[in-house]
């Protein structure tokens, strides 16, 4: 083999990329060529300085701080969609057993009461009627009840929360 | 790459973060190294190499032999830095051929490794990913031709051209000293 056609070897010979064959074909030519072997020569120590130039660099020492934070950041933000999750999963659920339950035989005994239920609130309505305006007063009353137990309910629950807090 | 980063992977991939901590402080520099000597600017190295391992933290599941972690980085570590740059030339924000913003302190660079650097700078881009995969990670041909998807023949030619070309601007340089 001539210079011409074993010069494009060169780079695979010194990365040991070559298979047995063509490493001796190199080999045996370049013992004998020095114009070769000056070549060769050159192109080994450009692949030294090389490998010394990409060696003389190393990351930043806060790469690994940087990258960490970064992570820790969006597990905290798939940790909160998935807990926002939580409560629409919860709805949508509630509702097809709801949708469920009024679609299956057992919805037609549902439905039918709930009828029976609706016809007799009918009746209910005309009693404020046979009690005249006495009725008014009845109801004033049972809503400021119903109004101060709420508030009182309100109250205690702060209460609890703040001293939880506290504590 | 050793039975511990093998498994030190295994862990990551089953959520332990301070596992996949362990791999960054492993594995930074080869992927630093990548991106700065194809973006050329070390603040833009630093953000891809923290992107490259976001990605790499992302999609860890997807990768199916561990064995084969250092060349699929490499990989993701190539591309990210390839559309950085893509993404800089369509949007330039400062002069990025300055010599300064390519290295933060060139005073500690011997005067071959400016040389050097100024030489690699001088390949087009497809000769100088080469030319980093095999001097960065000292992967084997084969390998290289897998994570850039090209015939192991293109990577061989490609390898020897960029030699030589790297071989011809260092002889110029000191040439032109003597
Ligand atoms: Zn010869």
């Amino acid at each position: 083999m001539n210079c011409h056609e074993v010069r494009p070897m060169f780079t695979a010979y010194i990365d040991g990329a070559l298979s047995p064959g063509e490493y001796d074909t190199v080999a045996r030519h370049v013992a004998g060529c020095p114009s070769c072997q000056a070549l060769l020569a050159e192109l080994e120590e450009t692949t030294f300085v090389l490998v010394d130039l990409v060696e003389s660099t190393t990351a930043p020492m806060d790469i690994e701080q940087r990258v960490m934070a970064e992570i820790q950041a969006l597990n905290q933000t798939r940790q909160a969609n998935r807990l926002s999750l939580v409560p629409a999963i919860a709805g949508i659920l509630g509702f097809a057993i709801i949708a469920a339950i009024l679609l299956s035989p057992a919805g037609m005994i549902i439905r039918v009461t709930f009828r029976l239920l609706y016809r007799a609130s009918g009746g209910i309505a005309t009693v404020p009627v046979l009690l005249g305006h006495w009725w008014v007063i009845v109801f004033a009353i049972s809503a400021l009840m119903l109004i101060w137990f709420s508030v009182a309910a309100v109250l205690r629950l702060l209460r609890s929360v703040q001293s939880e807090v506290l504590l | 790459m050793d039975q511990n980063d093998i498994n030190l992977i295994r862990a990551a991939r089953k959520g332990d973060t301070n596992a996949f901590a362990h791999i960054v402080g492993n594995y930074k520099d080869y992927v630093y190294r990548t991106a700065l000597h194809i973006v050329r600017d070390c603040h833009d190295a630093e953000d891809v190499t923290q992107e490259v391992f976001m990605k790499a933290y992302k999609a860890l599941r997807k990768l199916k032999d561990e064995r084969t972690f250092p060349a699929w980085l490499a990989q993701i570590a190539t591309r990210t830095s390839l559309d950085w740059l893509k993404s800089k030339r369509r949007h330039p924000t400062t002069d990025w051929e300055s010599e300064e913003e390519i290295r933060g302190d060139t005073g500690v660079m011997a005067v071959t490794t400016i040389e050097v650097d100024q030489a690699l700078a001088s390949l087009s881009e497809e000769h100088r990913v080469v030319t980093l995969l095999r001097a960065v990670y000292g992967f084997e041909y084969e390998e290289i031709a897998n994570i850039l998807d090209i015939p192991i023949g293109t990577v061989r030619s490609r390898l020897h051209h960029a030699r030589l070309q790297l071989r011809q601007y260092l002889k110029e340089e000191r040439g032109d000293e003597r």
